[in-house]
């Protein structure tokens, strides 16, 4: 106690190491923001910023900002050669500051076979980084007019490769990072109807295009500097844009089930949907699948899915009795592929799972039940890419027949997603 | 003077440390409880509004008088709610009723016992069991494991008798409690001609 009150210098060196330790255990807090579930609104890391200012060591990441780019303006319009015609319309939809919805719609009027043209959509971004690179997601549906050949996308920026055509254009590319920041990059989409083609049409598609929060976790070492601009990059306001965008840990579903009829208990079902490169988040899912459900624990299910952190498709079926989900995953669909999905049961041997005509095994040895029957899409994020397709939808009777769907019902847990019928047994799961 | 604000100073440094290790302590403990839970997977199968697809939601009389089997209940649980499909003739529309304990009980119609043997080769997580003599399966709840994601499940003891086949589950009770609350669910009585009956009433 003398030597307390005698010797302050003394004193404020216990005091000085106790800070020193204080630091390196500030340091497991400091992980515990990174690695907080950006895209859990319920992960607030509200108890860490009263700590900040108290902090003299320096996590030595920098981390990515949320957002590298600005979306500066839009242009579109369209060019055609001698007698045809042409015009286009751009609608957005939906803005914020990561991510970017338009409806465009394309009218041409093409009569020739030695002339074609040409419609364009610019993206104009600015670009607020250096050194690092900053991903983009992108996403093209069909809305009127499934077939759309010759769709190309090219991004007018050095060291970014312009991309080949496709039929349903989706996937990520990254800005590559530079020592100066460029001004800004444009993006086109273009369609073009080329010399051969004679076609009187609209053709509309929707288009997301999307930067997503930085999601990699990173390291951190302390050290004795500090640099205090790590702190707003973790401040609320970024945290609170992130919930707005990602919600995730629900399924979201939009499903179309057939009934209606008197009696809608079917023992199967089948139909037919299209493979491409969904937008999945690293805790989402993105899933299409036809199923037959008893009640809310007995299901049956088969279709392709995509998992967040693998950007790799894959078949799956599962099998749920008495509340125990079984699931079964294997094969890679191919890219843009269109495959026949079914699962029934004729009371021989349990449930039978089919992927184009071939059986995967072993069945699900469960009864017989008659049920309803439905296809959907879902997902885990609500970042996940959200369209579908689904059509030639039949499903397995009492007698044992295979019948299109003479009903559609939609049952919507994604709003505002919706499912667009095309017929009974035929729908596409689309934003307004 | 100087002295004293030396105290003075100190009490506020020790203060501020003991506030930064409670902040500190307080992360450690929740980073510990978060590591100590299992991590569950969403499912991918479809969602449903009510516990059985196309039901209403009804009344105990009204649900009774929706199908011809005495709809079978556990004696000791008070009913929360009550649910019966739309579709199908009245033997054979299923019924779903939820107790005030959150347990569950879905009764289906099937003319023929299940093959629990065959079950469980598919769902190997259940085991057999005995409702007042009539076999069936169950399980503790729990979760399963694929492809590396935890499943949560239900406990659940299902059974087979006169044409039904009833299913309990609950998220918390183990099998045993589930096992004697199905003892006590009194026995599916031989379907009734309910035509017939209301025609005889005048």
């Amino acid at each position: 106690m003398v030597k307390w009150t005698s010797s302050p210098i003394h004193f404020f060196k216990v005091i000085g190491f106790a800070l020193i330790l204080l630091v390196f255990m500030s340091n497991q807090t400091v992980s515990a923001i990174a690695n907080l579930d950006p895209e859990d609104p319920t992960n607030t890391p509200s108890p860490t910023l009263t700590f900040t200012p108290t902090n003299t060591a320096t996590p030595t990441f920098t981390p990515t900002p949320l957002t590298g780019l600005t979306l500066a303006s839009t242009s579109y319009g369209c060019t055609s050669g001698p007698y045809i015609t042409c015009s286009a319309s751009v609608v957005t939809t939906h803005t914020d500051p990561y991510r970017w919805d338009f409806d465009i719609t394309y009218t041409y009027g093409d009569n020739k076979t030695w002339t074609g043209s040409n419609f364009t959509f610019k993206l104009k971004f600015n670009t607020g980084i250096y050194y690092t690179g900053a991903p983009i997601w992108w996403n093209m549906y069909p809305i009127t007019n499934e077939v759309m050949p010759n769709r190309k996308i090219d991004i007018v920026y050095s060291g970014v490769p312009d991309l080949a055509s496709m039929d349903y254009p989706s996937g990520t590319w990254t800005v590559p990072g530079q020592p100066i920041p460029y001004n800004d990059f444009t993006v086109v989409f273009s369609r073009t109807t080329t010399a051969p083609e004679i076609l009187v049409r609209t053709d509309k598609w929707h288009l997301t295009v999307a930067t997503y929060p930085n999601t990699v976790t990173p390291t951190s070492t302390p050290t004795l500097t500090f640099t205090p601009t790590v702190t707003p990059t973790f401040s609320p306001t970024a945290t609170s844009t992130n919930s707005q965008d990602c919600l995730g840990g629900l399924d979201y579903e939009i499903q179309g089930v057939t009934g209606n009829n008197g009696i809608n208990d079917y023992y199967g079902v089948r139909g037919m949907a299209h493979v491409w490169d969904p937008i999945v988040t690293p805790f989402g899912a993105y899933v299409n699948s036809v199923w037959i459900l008893q009640d809310s624990q007995n299901s049956v299910e088969i279709g392709w899915l995509e998992r967040g952190g693998t950007d790799e498709r894959t078949y799956f079926r599962t099998w749920t009795f008495q509340g125990i989900y079984n699931e079964d995953t294997w094969g890679s669909p191919a890219l843009d592929t269109d495959h026949e999905f079914q699962v029934f049961n004729n009371g021989v041997g349990g449930w039978q799972y089919y992927v184009d005509g071939v059986q995967r095994t072993p069945n699900a040895l469960l009864e017989p039940y008659a049920a309803d029957a439905g296809a959907m899409r879902e997902r885990h994020n609500t970042c996940d890419s959200g369209w579908a397709h689904w059509w030639d939808l039949q499903r397995y009777d009492y007698y044992g027949n295979w019948v299109s769907w003479q009903s559609l019902e939609e049952r919507n847990y994604d709003y505002p997603w919706f499912l667009e019928s095309i017929s009974t047994s035929e729908f596409f799961v689309i934003l307004p | 003077m100087r002295f004293n604000r030396g105290i003075i100073l100190g009490i506020l440094i020790l203060a501020v440390l003991a506030l930064l290790g409670t902040i500190s302590l307080e992360n450690k403990e929740i980073e510990f409880s978060r590591s100590m839970q299992t991590e569950y997977a969403e499912p991918i199968s479809p969602r449903i509004d009510a516990p059985i697809p196309n039901a209403e939601k009804l009344s105990v009389s009204e649900a009774q008088s929706r199908v011809t089997y005495e709809i079978p209940v556990p004696s000791d649980l008070g009913i929360s709610d009550i649910w019966v499909s739309k579709n199908g003739i009245p033997s054979e529309k299923s019924v779903a009723v939820k107790f005030n304990n959150d347990v569950l009980l879905i009764v289906h119609h099937i003319d023929t016992p299940p093959d629990w043997d065959q079950i469980i080769t598919s769902v190997p997580q259940l085991v057999k069991i005995n409702v007042n003599g009539n076999p069936g399966v169950g399980t503790n709840p729990g979760h399963t494991t694929s492809n590396g994601r935890n499943f949560p499940h239900p406990g659940s003891v299902g059974w087979w008798v006169d044409g039904l086949r009833i299913t309990i589950y609950s998220d918390t009770l183990s099998l045993d409690a589930l096992l004697k609350i199905a003892e006590t669910v009194l026995p599916a009585s031989t379907p009734v001609d309910k035509e017939s009956v209301e025609t005889e009433t005048p």
